[in-house]
């Protein structure tokens, strides 16, 4: 065997060889033509051409999950071939079967006569119903489709988008007219509690994919007839429906006006989420800062409702965007209103707390270390050089590498699967940690501030922002690097320059004085929420009576 | 294309400028902590060859250490180096030690007596004006060497010795023996032309000092300076008690510690003391007195036939201390009977402090010049007066008011 | 940028970053060498003068409402006025921040970046004025209006943190170095309030005749109260400010604080507010000077004559070579130039203006 095969390579290596194949795929314009959609057209009276057409558009040869179902359909006692189209596991078949094919092609009183002859009974009167029996239409429309919800289209483009979304749709001979039926029964997540945003007092339930399940949240929960849901669908190909959501009392107008000329100014193909559609919309990207607020909860979508703001859903989406926010909007949470304002005030004065920490902790330690000993108290600096004295590294490298090794941890913690995740957090912060200080790696001072500051970024209420500024703290870290605590105080500034700069839909992200009326950093007991923030402009700037509990004062 | 050269060249400024950033100022100006080493003492002696001998205490807790908690103290480095001034004796002790010296967590400068009695003028200005050292650094006037007061300095009670020279002033607080002097406050006497600054007399060899000093007289239990400490067992021979006095830079005099609680009863910064008074109801015992603060001393100078009178009003609590039977009747009369043997006891020995500071010291230390200045209109007629000279024609006169609050916890 | 209104708040704010940075930059030293231990007594005098100079400077914009003093020194002496105004004002704008940026630069040079070339210390400065002033006035009026309060809360806090180390004996003898020199030569000391320059650019900025009385009023009253707290707490702490040079008093200051044996070397942390606030006031500055630029050039895009400034002002303050230079200039140029600059030149033009106006009241001519 050994033998036959060194024989073989050296015989490789003496005789000639043709090239060898080799699998060499590169990925380039494509060869096939493009197909030109053809997407104007209208449904022809021939059922066959329509046929046709849906086979090219659909690839129905090569696509497996689209069904076509020819049939006769009868009516007036005449067979019309029909057929219809759905894709499977889109439509609810239980239904196609029971209230379109059934009636359609099953013998039964409503298809056997002409209507002419029909005599229906009202209250012992006879009744003659006068009917065009040429117009087989509105024969199938009013006697044979016991379906609530049938659209008449005759523009392709529309029957796609329906077929797409789990209708199913009717073609019938000789009418250029397709019927298009509500029989959506694709499976789908309930409604359950919110994953991300969990508060502890208040309403526990959640945005789903579905945007018709959200919309109907979105109407309980705000309660009003007030409420307008603009349907918009962006994406030249995808046509992902989207909803504006506003409460036409109380929202201004020309933000409404706004929202939607951005809204169907998109020149994309396809929006499949919340957070293509949040870069698509806000005017400034360059600084990673969130400008709108994406949030799972339709309690905080109302509550924002009734503030005069605008809600964005997106179909497929458990998450909706509510537009304009500002800065105190990314450090308050939906449980706020619900509390107590004196511990509300302080939950929101600890989460800015953590928003400093997370943005400062280790550029002030990296500042104090390198260049302000003289700030720390003379115990706590012996304490720390002795814990730094076996570490060959700078502190500014240390600092990096833990931080970096934090954030990978958090990351590698949700990538893994969810029995071990648990284990990676215990593993990466309690062995490593120990095992690194006992190394004489790092010094246990060190990872008392990066665990401070991880600690402090998961506070942050909103995922983006905290986010934001897990990244800028890096920058303040290299500048506190170059110059202590001149390099903090011209990144500090530069850095409120850029928030004091930004717009997010024609409100300023930060607006230290416009609101003279309510109070914007902190809460104020629902009592004395007597004004909405002028800052949104909204149309009943007065939220509630100047004495609200007017219990309590009968007289006035 | 234009957009991948718009990229480099963004790329290629970004590169530039962070290599300047970080060669030009990260390796200039970091000060890393490990880089350091931190002076906690510094001490000033007159050299014997150049002009001053400077000392320095390093200290330098290890790791080992902190992790088992021994409780042993953290060991110091003393080093000293003859030169010409304080910035040059760094320099040169720079070159001898490994890291670089750093003065920011120095507690206390010590000056030799020898070099206090020429002058320390120049040495407050240099050292007042170095960033690093802190204003609530505290001035020591060592009685022996400034190198023996800070080799002999060792922290007992605590595990650093810096922090045994942060503590030690603060004694003031309940004994009044000493005043926390700190250097800013040594700088702004000195820089006043109205007032004469003073610092925490100390010393670091007890054995050296001829037994003949001590006094044992039970009324003069206080009235010691430091090395007459009368405390027979000790592990550390560096002590301070009592007061340095200055005229302008140059040491004039000491103050007991009693001499001590005076001044600062007179500059308001006195919070508590225990005083011992001769006990009127019986013979050859004391009544042991404290007196807290109660109110800022009143101080109230006028031009007198162009010499200055002072009168003081100072306003004390006392508690009675020591009990014996005799305190069974201690009746409201008793009471008001103490309160004016207290107040006579402290008026007479004020005075004697005053006039003491005035005509022995003639040094101002009380801020009896800043008082007087109010009553000058402009600064020419008051640099006219010439203060420092025309201090010792001062008359003093004081009035205690004392108050004895409770006093016991049993009562017979 | 003219059609960028400034809330009240914001426009105070930027009247009191100015006399903020005095004091953070020891103007209050010049005025104590100048005024002695009277110094407190003669900012009350000044500040009564000001006081009534600002009542002129309003009721003399009253006719022109809505104009700043380009605007009205076009009125009255055409473009060329027009020019020449606002490139003497440009002029004290650049030179004075560079001047003051040197400064400040140098005073943290000394106290802990002793290693660092001036020129890279400067050049951060820069930097931000550059960042900063491209995203416009209105930007930076509002960032100075969100750390006023953290700055105004620091300096009452030195104030109050202070006052065991307090000695109300500085303050004697009353009259200093004598009448005269408290009173007459002591006006000189009026170079402190130049904050009230920006009051000249404002009226366009803001929203109504009323506003700018209101601000003009209450952002003078604010700078004299802070002024004189300043000066009072300078010279009760300090015995030797009246006769040494020194750094920031109000760095100074700051190191005297403590709270128990914990919280005492807080100066550095105060260090980072000093400097937020100084470039802050860089910033107005610039940017004020691209606002007259950009209103005598009528040029709309503002970025490359940015760039220039920023230039300029980093090559100025690159120019003097030692701290003492500064000090001179402090003390003796700048004084003379805010006196005749901002008490005198301007408030001609506008004393004149107001009587062209009158002798053309009757006409009721419209005005450009």
């Amino acid at each position: 065997m050994n033998f036959s095969r060194l024989k073989q390579s050296l015989n490789n290596l003496i005789t000639y060889n043709a090239p060898k194949d080799s699998y060499n795929f590169s990925l380039n314009n494509s060869t096939s033509k493009n197909i030109t959609y053809d997407f104007d057209k209208k449904v022809s009276a021939n059922i066959k051409e329509n046929k046709e057409f849906i086979n090219i558009k659909y690839n129905t040869l090569i696509n497996s999950d689209i069904i076509i179902r020819n049939f006769k359909l009868k009516s007036n006692n005449k067979s019309y071939s029909a057929f219809i189209i759905y894709i499977d596991g889109m439509s609810d078949s239980n239904l196609i079967n029971r209230f379109i094919l059934q009636p359609l092609m099953m013998r039964n009183k409503a298809n056997m006569y002409k209507t002419q002859s029909l005599k229906t009974y009202n209250k012992g009167k006879k009744v003659i119903i006068k009917k065009n029996s040429n117009n087989l239409a509105v024969e199938i429309e009013n006697s044979l489709l016991p379906q609530n919800s049938l659209v008449k289209e005759t523009d392709f483009n529309n029957i796609f988008s329906a077929i797409n979304m789990g209708n199913c749709v009717l073609f019938v001979d000789t009418i250029a007219i397709a019927f298009n039926l509500d029989v959506k029964g694709f499976k789908q997540r309930s409604v359950s509690t919110p994953n991300n945003e969990i508060i502890i007092k208040g309403p526990q339930e959640a945005f789903v994919e579905s945007i018709r399940v959200n919309t109907s949240m979105l109407r309980r929960a705000t309660n009003t007839e007030n409420l307008v849901i603009e349907n918009v669908s962006i994406g030249k190909i995808s046509k992902t429906p989207c909803a504006i959501c506003y409460l036409k009392n109380i929202a201004n107008s020309d933000l409404v006006a706004e929202v939607r000329y951005r809204l169907n100014n998109l020149d994309v193909d396809s929006l499949l989420s919340t957070g293509q559609l949040e870069q698509l919309i806000c005017e400034n990207n360059k600084y990673n800062i969130p400008q709108v607020i994406s949030s799972e909860r339709p309690d905080k979508a109302a509550k924002n409702l009734y503030a005069g703001r605008v809600v964005i859903l997106i179909n497929g989406n458990p998450y909706c965007i509510i537009l304009p926010a500002t800065f105190v909007d990314f450090i308050s949470s939906s449980e706020d209103t619900n509390l107590n304002p004196i511990f509300a005030n302080f939950l929101k004065f600890l989460r800015f707390l953590a928003l400093a920490i997370t943005l400062l902790l280790p550029s002030f330690y990296i500042a104090i270390v390198d260049f302000h000993q003289e700030l720390l108290p003379t115990e706590l600096l012996f304490s720390l050089w002795a814990s730094r004295e076996n570490v060959p590294f700078p502190i500014i490298f240390e600092l990096i590498v833990m931080e970096i090794s934090f954030e990978l941890i958090r990351e590698a913690g949700l990538r893994v699967p969810s029995p071990i995740g648990p284990t990676i957090g215990i593993v990466g912060a309690l062995v490593l940690g120990q095992a690194a200080v006992s190394a004489s790696i790092v010094s246990p001072f060190l990872i008392i501030i990066v665990a401070i500051t991880g600690i402090a970024s998961f506070a942050i209420p909103d995922f983006s922002f905290g986010f934001h500024l897990r990244i800028t703290r890096f920058l303040f870290t290299i500048s506190a690097y170059i110059a202590g605590f001149l390099g903090i105080a011209i990144g500090l500034y530069v850095y409120l320059c850029i928030l004091c700069s930004l717009k997010s839909f024609g409100v300023p992200y930060v607006n230290p004085n416009s609101n003279k009326k309510s109070k914007n950093f902190f809460v104020l007991p629902t009592w004395m929420q007597e004004f909405r923030h002028n800052y949104l402009h909204p149309k009943r700037e007065q939220a509630q009576g100047k004495i609200s509990m007017k219990w309590r004062h009968p007289n006035e | 294309m234009k957009k991948l050269r718009k990229f480099l060249l963004y790329f290629l400024v970004f590169c530039i400028i962070s290599i300047l950033v970080f060669s030009l100022s990260g390796c200039y100006s970091t000060q890393s902590i490990d880089d350091l080493a931190y002076v906690v003492a510094l001490g000033i002696d007159l050299g014997k060859s150049n002009n001053l001998e400077l000392t320095i205490q390093l200290t330098f807790p290890n790791s080992s250490d902190s992790t088992s908690t021994s409780g042993e103290a953290a060991p110091t480095i003393i080093n000293s180096v003859e030169c010409a001034s304080i910035n040059s004796g760094i320099s040169l002790l720079n070159s001898y030690i490994s890291k670089e010296i750093n003065l920011s967590h120095c507690k206390v400068i010590v000056f030799s007596e020898e070099i206090a009695n020429k002058g320390i003028g120049q040495e407050i200005y240099t050292l007042s004006n170095q960033v690093q050292i802190r204003p609530d650094c505290n001035i020591i006037i060592s009685k022996s060497s400034a190198k023996e007061y800070i080799t002999n300095s060792k922290p007992e009670l605590e595990n650093l010795v810096a922090k045994y020279y942060e503590l030690t002033p603060y004694s003031n607080q309940y004994t009044g023996h000493i005043v926390n002097a700190t250097i800013s406050s040594f700088f702004n006497s000195l820089s006043a032309n109205y007032s004469d600054p003073v610092a925490i007399l100390g010393n670091g060899n007890k054995l050296k000092l001829p037994s003949s000093q001590k006094t044992t007289e039970a009324e003069d239990e206080f009235n010691i300076v430091a090395g007459q400490n009368p405390l027979v067992t000790y592990n550390r021979e560096s002590e301070n008690l009592g007061v340095a006095v200055f005229k302008q830079d140059k040491l004039v005099g000491e103050l007991t510690a009693l001499e001590s609680v005076f001044h600062s009863i007179l500059t308001n910064q006195f919070e508590s003391t225990v005083i011992s008074v001769d006990n009127p109801y019986k013979e050859n015992s004391v009544i042991d007195i404290a007196l807290y603060y109660h109110k800022d001393t009143k101080m109230d100078s006028k031009l007198v036939n162009g010499s200055p009178y002072v009168n003081s009003k100072i306003y004390l609590n006392a508690r009675l201390l020591s009990v014996d039977k005799s305190s069974e009747s201690l009746t409201p009369n008793k009471i008001k009977e103490l309160e004016g043997l207290i107040n006579s006891y402290l008026e007479n020995a004020i005075l004697e402090y005053q006039y003491k500071t005035a005509k022995i010291f003639e040094a101002d230390i009380d801020g009896v010049g800043k008082n007087l200045i109010k009553n000058f209109k402009n600064e020419k007629q008051w640099s006219n007066y010439n203060w420092s000279a025309n201090y010792k024609n001062t008359f003093f006169d004081v009035q205690v008011t004392t108050n004895i609050k409770s006093s016991f916890l049993l009562s017979s | 940028m003219n059609n960028v209104k400034l809330s009240n708040l914001e426009a105070i704010g930027l009247v009191l970053i100015i006399i903020i940075n005095h004091l953070i930059l020891n103007f209050s030293k010049s005025i104590i060498s100048n005024t002695g231990s009277a110094s407190a007594l003669n900012i009350l005098f000044i500040g009564i003068i000001l006081l009534l100079f600002v009542q002129f400077l309003i009721f003399l914009f009253k006719h022109f409402s809505g104009q700043d003093i380009l605007d009205i020194s076009e009125y009255l002496g055409g473009k060329a006025l027009k020019i020449l105004t606002g490139i003497l004002f440009i002029s004290y704008y650049i030179v004075f921040t560079s001047i003051l940026l040197r400064s400040f630069s140098e005073n943290l040079k000394i106290i802990y970046l002793n290693k660092l070339p001036i020129i890279i210390i400067v050049l951060f400065f820069i930097f931000s004025i550059t960042f900063a002033n491209k995203l416009g006035i209105k930007t930076i009026s509002k960032v100075n209006l969100l750390i006023l309060p953290v700055i105004l809360f620091c300096i009452i806090f030195v104030f109050i943190a202070n006052i065991k180390n307090y000695d109300f004996h500085g303050l004697f003898p009353l009259l200093g170095s004598g009448v005269k020199q408290t009173f007459i030569i002591g006006l000189s000391n009026m170079f402190a309030f130049s904050s009230i320059s920006i009051l000249y650019f404002l009226p366009p900025m803001v929203r109504d005749d009323k506003s700018f009385k209101k601000i003009a009023r209450i952002s003078t009253i604010l700078s004299v109260i802070l002024f004189f707290f300043g000066i009072v707490c300078f010279l009760s702490l300090f015995p030797f400010i009246r006769n040494s040079k020194e750094i920031m008093a109000l760095y100074l200051a700051t190191r005297y604080i403590e709270f128990g044996r914990f919280f005492q070397r807080l100066d550095a942390i105060f260090l980072l507010v000093w400097t937020v606030a100084v470039i802050s006031y860089l910033c107005v500055a610039v940017a004020f000077s691209i606002n007259i630029f950009k209103k005598i050039s009528n040029i709309t895009d503002y970025n490359g004559i940015l760039y220039c400034f920023a230039g300029i002002i980093y090559i100025i303050s690159l120019i003097s070579t030692d701290l003492a230079q500064l000090n001179y200039i402090e003390i003796n140029i700048f004084k003379y130039v805010v006196f005749i600059l901002l008490f005198g030149y301007s408030s001609l033009i506008l004393i004149f203006a107001n009587i062209k106006k009158r002798l053309r009241g009757g006409k009721n001519e419209k005005i450009t």
